[in-house]
């Protein structure tokens, strides 16, 4: 960081022969705190050269299993999106995914934690040079004596910011946190909408965004690898989470 | 197995002692062999009698030689690389001492000096996969940023690879960084760069002699798997003072060097320091000017001759690095060696080298922010104690051994904060280990045509109290834990260390070498990184984590030139290491007191082929290198068990450096390095959650960058003469011919279609000119 004061660094786009392995599947599944119909989506990775567009799977069974052992079969609104009834996730309770595709079986458990709300927002303004750097601050008061990990999402004018944020509170246990998001993706100016999102994640969940975001980082140097998620068995790409969420937004002033 | 190595040994001794009580009426000299002009001991000078053909010595650490021959007249022949050879007529009919004094050819003499002897120890010696470095040629290669360097040039010799640009870590024979010795006047040096590698923390002024080991390592070495890089510094001129400097680009140095009492006791202090943060002081904004970018080195030695027969040394190095931003966060790291070290010639046959030694690496980072302070430090500690004998039986057999004792404690994290920060304080268990060993090697002419190194080193590594130990299963489950008190045993383990190495000489200008030796390891390195990271972390072995092993067979052939002008080696070799350490995905390294539940154990592998051709003097001189080589590693979580390429897998690598005496007063230098990319893990499938694009990796690097290479040249003015003050003017240009090295590959949306993917390539280096100023006086 320190050194891009003194050199820059030179970036290049460059050419690569890559080579492509088979579609590979990808289940992403979120129950949350609000009432709304949860989904869980269903789709196949593409190759590098490929555009964005990920095909979806539309043959799937897919059930979420709550506590009592009761099962719902959730309903394919959209190709690849599938919907429960509209419930909420509730607090310590362990929810299972059962997803079916092309003969085989998926299976993922998962534990809503408790919630942490969000305490306030505030703007940091640091001046480097002749430019001001605005950065989003978090507040929320950590729960002591109980290992608590976070998540957060940014958004600018409905656009998501790439970078992943995710905290622990290995450091700052039953402290009031300032979680400071910095990120380079989307430079924040006056009048900018910004919405926040916090979410109080599980620890394999955590691990999971936590790998991930070591591989957007552009400038280390070890190993990238596939995040390890929560799948028990026969393991897909993607997670299974519940976790809690609640928003927040902010004009840049 | 062991039994019965112990007893071929065992022979072996008993054949010598007969040998040498067979012989005739035979009598020593002993003495050491200084330069005239400083006082300096010289290392590697050859002491030989001009009419016994097979016969010779050669200088130890300390300048000191012993040479046993039958009585009679002799022309006792001295030479060293860069000096004028001596002959002396003696009379041996008695035991007896010598000094000897070598003038040293100012290098411009040397270019025309022709039919000069030089050394062929590279044939007759069965030490093999070694590389002593010549410090003027090391002066004369180009670098970045002007810095000489010292490992910089290692990196240019065969065998020996980086990672990259500007990186002063260094992976020999396929073992990891981690896995060098790095001895600086014997003590251990644990980070041996500064500012995340770009520099080693070595600075050429003060350093007398370099060599590297890259197999059939002598018996008096352990510690580490891979290589021996065995660095001595200056004693210090006990003739007269002399001041030598330079200022550069980044970094400024100064030596001062002079006797205490002439003959008898000198110094020599050595600093350097880099001045970029001065610039940022001139900068407009404050808070570049608040921030602090720079490192510095002290290098001091100190020495006291008693008499002919006790020396005493003092030496010490201490570096430190510091980065920061005002009121947002600081990190300096260091380190500090000590090492107090004592010769005695107990008789001309017998020699013997004590030293205490100290050496310490800390490491700091904290925060400054209000409400979010913290600190953590991280330290690793060493008390060592040798005891290093030579014993020159007869004029082919020379004896070492001796015993050594390292007490290290590592302090892995402890968090510190302020009452009203939002950090909380932590503090990780101290661990403590003791690292024993004694060994005993034979240097044994056998024939006028073969030569045994063999050896064997006996090592011991034991955990010690006080803590709370915790056992992991295979998976890292916490099986049980139990507590120690202060100095209790956790966990020990022996090793037995055999070194072997044999030459054959074919004639005089040509021999072929075998090798075997098995190397251990104690004190892991567990890093996230392949540049230096002042946070990476050291564990010692433990109840969880085995002692690394590793073993390497070699075959070489050797051959000289016209006169031994020209130097040619070839090198075969495989290792095969066991108990190697990485860590899970998304492992927490960081003051993690369980630290050892995140790690895996695997095994390595490397094997290769090694070309070396040099060109000792002349008006061109210089080397050529290249390395044919394959490194593996296997870890049962990792691609299926599957061997896979380890990131410093480079399959081609070359390197050229070629230094031309142009005139009286130019010399022209240049360096060229080609090597296959780097192993790398790259995306090979795109999938989207959480509303990101994100990659599908499959095998681990399975993939290979871009090739790497690189040109540098440089030029060197020397001043005009004058009596006693003495200038010149070296100028560099890194990268001359601008090529954009890949430092990493990065894989992200198309900016301008958010639809595509893109690969984006960082490199650090364009061209980059340098220029320095060098003074002595």
């Amino acid at each position: 960081m320190l050194f891009s004061l003194i050199w820059v660094a030179c970036k290049n786009v460059i050419d690569l022969n890559l080579r492509s392995t088979e579609p590979q599947l990808v289940i992403e599944g979120n129950i949350t705190d609000e009432t709304v119909p949860q989904r869980i989506i269903i789709t196949r990775s593409a190759s590098l050269d490929s555009p964005n567009r990920y095909a979806p799977v539309t043959n799937a069974a897919v059930k979420l299993i709550n506590a009592k052992g009761q099962e719902f079969s959730l309903i394919q609104r959209t190709p690849g999106a599938y919907y429960s009834t509209s419930f909420a996730g509730r607090y310590n309770q362990t929810y299972q995914l059962r997803v079916q595709v092309d003969g085989k079986t998926y299976l993922a458990a998962a534990t809503m934690p408790p919630k942490v709300p969000i305490d306030s927002i505030a703007l940091s303004v640091q001046t480097f040079g002749t430019t001001a750097e605005k950065t989003i601050i978090i507040f929320y008061q950590d729960t002591p004596n109980l290992a608590n990990y976070y998540r957060f999402i940014l958004s600018v004018n409905g656009t998501q910011v790439k970078r992943i944020f995710t905290r622990d509170d290995q450091f700052n246990d039953g402290h009031l946190v300032q979680a400071y998001l910095y990120q380079d993706d989307i430079k924040l100016k006056s009048g900018d909408r910004v919405d926040i999102e916090m979410q109080c994640i599980e620890q394999d969940i955590y691990t999971y965004w936590y790998t991930f975001s070591l591989q957007s980082n552009g400038f280390t140097t070890a190993t990238p690898t596939n995040p390890p998620n929560n799948f028990i068995g026969s393991k897909p790409l993607g997670y299974f989470s519940v976790h809690t969420t609640e928003h927040r937004n902010i004009i840049i002033p | 197995m062991h039994k019965r190595f112990r007893y071929i040994f065992f022979l072996l001794i008993l054949f010598c002692l007969v040998t040498a009580a067979q012989a005739q009426k035979k009598y020593t000299i002993d003495g050491t062999v200084k330069d005239a002009a400083t006082g300096e001991t010289l290392i590697g000078a050859t002491v030989r009698l001009q009419e016994l053909k097979h016969s010779g010595a050669t200088t130890n650490g300390y300048g000191f030689f012993s040479l046993t021959a039958v009585e009679g007249d002799y022309l006792l022949n001295v030479s060293y690389i860069g000096y004028e050879t001596i002959t002396q007529r003696i009379k041996l009919d008695k035991n007896s001492q010598l000094d000897i004094r070598l003038i040293s050819n100012n290098t411009l003499q040397e270019v025309s000096i022709s039919g000069k002897t030089h050394k062929s120890d590279n044939i007759d010696n069965p030490q093999m996969g070694v590389n002593r470095l010549d410090l003027s040629q090391i002066n004369n290669v180009p670098v970045i940023f002007g810095e000489k360097d010292v490992i910089k040039t290692i990196q240019l010799l065969p065998g020996v690879k980086s990672t990259g640009d500007g990186n002063t870590g260094f992976y020999v024979r396929g073992g990891n960084s981690d896995q060098n010795l790095v001895l600086l006047d014997e003590a251990v040096v644990y980070n041996a760069s500064h500012l995340f590698g770009f520099f080693s923390t070595f600075n050429s002024d003060a350093i007398k002699d370099v060599s590297l080991y890259k197999g059939g390592m002598p018996a008096q070495y352990g510690g580490r798997l891979s290589s021996v890089l065995d660095i001595k510094m200056l004693d210090g001129n006990d003739k007269r003072l002399n001041v030598q400097g330079g200022i550069g680009l980044i970094a400024s140095r100064i030596k001062v060097e002079g006797p205490i009492v002439a003959n008898k006791s000198s110094f020599m202090i050595s600093a350097r320091r880099t001045y970029a943060d001065l610039f940022l002081k001139l900068s407009p904004d404050s808070n570049t000017r608040g921030a602090s970018l720079y490192f510095y080195d002290l290098n001091a030695k100190f020495h006291y001759r008693f008499d002919d027969k006790n020396t005493i040394y003092l030496s010490g190095y201490f570096g430190k690095d510091v980065l920061g931003l005002k009121d947002n966060f600081g990190t300096n790291w260091g380190n500090q060696t000590t090492t107090l070290r004592f010769t005695h010639i107990f008789n001309n046959k017998l020699f013997l080298n004590s030293s205490f030694i100290y050496s310490n690496y800390n490491f700091l980072i904290q925060s400054f922010l209000s409400d979010n302070d913290f600190k953590v430090r991280s330290k690793i500690r060493d008390f060592s104690l040798k005891e290093d004998f030579q014993y020159f039986l007869s004029d082919n057999n020379t004896f070492y051994f001796g015993v050594n004792g390292t007490y290290h404690s590592i302090s892995p994290g402890d968090i510190t904060s302020s009452t009203t920060s939002e950090v909380n304080p932590q503090t990780i268990q101290q661990r403590y280990g003791l690292e024993s060993s004694a060994y005993l090697s034979d240097d044994w002419k056998v024939t006028d045509k073969v030569e045994l190194l063999y050896g064997m080193r006996f090592s011991t590594f034991s955990l010690l109290g006080p803590g709370k130990f915790t056992t992991y299963s295979p998976a890292d489950v916490p099986l049980y834990y139990q507590n120690y008190g202060h100095g209790d045993i956790v966990k020990t383990y022996l090793n037995l260390e055999p070194r072997f190495s044999v030459s054959y000489k074919l004639n005089d200008q040509n021999s072929v070498k075998a090798s075997y030796n098995r190397n251990t390891q104690n004190i892991h390195l567990i890093s996230n990184s392949t540049s230096a990271s002042p946070s990476d972390l050291y564990v010692m072995s433990s109840n969880n984590i085995k002692p690394g092993l590793s073993d390497q067979v070699a075959l070489g052939y050797f051959k000289n030139l016209a006169n031994n002008q020209y130097e040619f080696s070839s090198e075969v070799y495989y290792k095969a290491m066991q108990n190697q350490i990485d860590y899970k995905n998304g492992a927490q390294l960081i003051a993690n007191q369980d630290v050892e539940s995140q790690l895996i154990y695997g095994n390595g592998r490397a094997y290769g082929l090694e070309l070396f051709f040099k060109k000792h003097y002349g008006k061109l001189n210089g080397w050529i290198g290249y390395t044919l080589s394959k490194t593996e590693n296997r870890f049962d979580d990792v691609n299926d068990g599957h061997y896979f390429a380890a990131t410093h897998d480079r399959t081609h690598d070359i390197s050229i450096v070629g230094i031309y005496q142009l005139s009286k007063r130019w010399t022209l230098s240049g360096t060229f390095v080609y090597a296959t990319g780097n192993a790398v893990t790259y995306p090979h499938a795109k999938y989207q959650v959480g509303g990101l694009t994100t990659f599908y990796y499959a095998d681990r690097n399975a993939d290979r960058m871009p090739a790497y290479s690189r040109l540098d040249i440089g030029a060197t003015l020397e001043g005009k003469p004058h009596k006693r003050f003495h200038s010149s003017w070296t100028f560099g240009l890194y990268n001359a011919y601008n090529r954009k090295n890949a430092y990493t590959i990065t894989f992200q949306d198309d900016p301008h279609d958010h639809s595509r993917t893109q690969a984006v390539k960082t490199s650090l280096f364009g061209r980059i000119p340098s220029v320095t100023y060098n003074f002595t006086y």
